[in-house]
């Protein structure tokens, strides 16, 4: 996890936290940094349910700091996100947008700025995605760039 | 490769996870002979194993040469079941979490004995490295035969989700009104 941390810092362009502290210390630390550069910042969290740890610091810290932080975005994505009824920062918040698999429908679309030819049809795309069970990296290998 | 021929090779993998994995393959190298493209999906499930790995880790895995661990880990990463995984440095990849575990269990169940020399081969590799305890237990997460559910720190918020299929949600938190 220092890695990741230290990487997620270097893209931040703020200096790498201490190793070996714990998440939320590091995530703190890199935050502190983001803070007084000030500069427009947009925060991604992905696989919100296994934040660990992580997830008070969110809560309690991260979210709260969004009230004044006008130059800061933050998108929080997982099978679980922190609800924001009642929260200080609810105001600040969207209602919370859920995600599925793309249709058959959606492939093709997306699978028309690759694929000329056509052979590429939505029935087509129809049984691609039944016979791929709806995978989307199966389909993805497919319908997107060449390799 | 024709439109029909790519719905015939993913049909022959009668939604079987690890088969579609494996199928992806064919799909992405179709110009290859069969021949190489069996190589490639030895190297996909090899890769699949440990929790991530690189091209000298693929090597070793596959107990070949750097040279040709280079060439099989360029065509695993024409694969949209293979992934970056920068923790573990630029040139690091995983294979697909929900790809990962199929495969491992298609590997387990079909040829246990390759499963046990994979398993014991990675967690050979990563106990050869400089790397901390927690990596060497993120990167060996099934003892070969036994198969126990990954340690903690493998579940922790690392990018990947064991249940990749799963409703997921996304909450934003726009620009306070007035800014």
């Amino acid at each position: 996890m220092d890695a990741e941390l230290r990487a997620f810092a270097e893209r931040l362009e703020v200096p790498a936290p201490k190793p070996g502290t714990g998440v939320s210390l590091q995530l703190a630390e890199i935050f502190t940094s983001v803070k007084q550069a000030a500069r427009p910042t947009l925060l991604i969290f992905d696989t919100f349910e296994l934040a660990g740890e992580a997830e008070r610091w969110v809560k309690d810290n991260l979210l709260l700091a969004v009230i004044r932080a006008p130059w800061l975005r933050v998108i929080i994505v997982g099978q679980r996100v922190p609800k924001s009824y009642g929260e200080p920062w609810a105001d600040f918040s969207s209602q919370p947008i859920e995600l599925h698999p793309p249709t058959p429908e959606e492939w093709f679309t997306y699978g028309k700025s690759y694929k000329a030819s056509p052979e590429f049809t939505l029935e087509w795309a129809r049984s691609l995605h039944a016979f791929a069970n709806g995978k989307s990296s199966v389909i993805a290998q497919v319908c997107g760039p060449e390799a | 490769m024709d439109f029909t021929e790519q719905l015939r090779i993913l049909q022959a993998a009668q939604g079987n996870p690890a088969l579609l994995a494996l199928a992806t393959v064919d799909l992405a190298h179709n110009a290859l002979p069969a021949g190489e493209r069996t190589r490639i999906k030895d190297a996909l499930v090899a890769a699949a194993v440990p929790h991530w790995c690189d091209r000298d880790f693929l090597a070793a895995l596959l107990e070949t040469t750097p040279e040709e661990g280079e060439r099989l880990f360029g065509q695993l990463r024409a694969l949209a079941v293979v992934e970056p995984f920068p923790a573990r440095g630029e040139h690091a990849v995983n294979v697909h979490e929900a790809a990962r575990l199929a495969l491992r269990e298609h590997l387990r169940t079909t040829d246990a004995a390759r499963w046990k020399a994979l398993s014991t081969c990675a967690r050979a590799h990563v106990g050869q490295s400089t790397e901390p305890t927690p990596a060497l237990r993120h990167s060996t997460t099934s003892s070969p035969l036994t198969n126990p559910p990954p340690p903690p720190l493998a579940r922790r918020w690392t990018g990947n989700s064991p249940m990749a299929d799963a409703p997921r949600f996304a909450m934003r938190l726009p620009l306070p009104s007035g800014n």
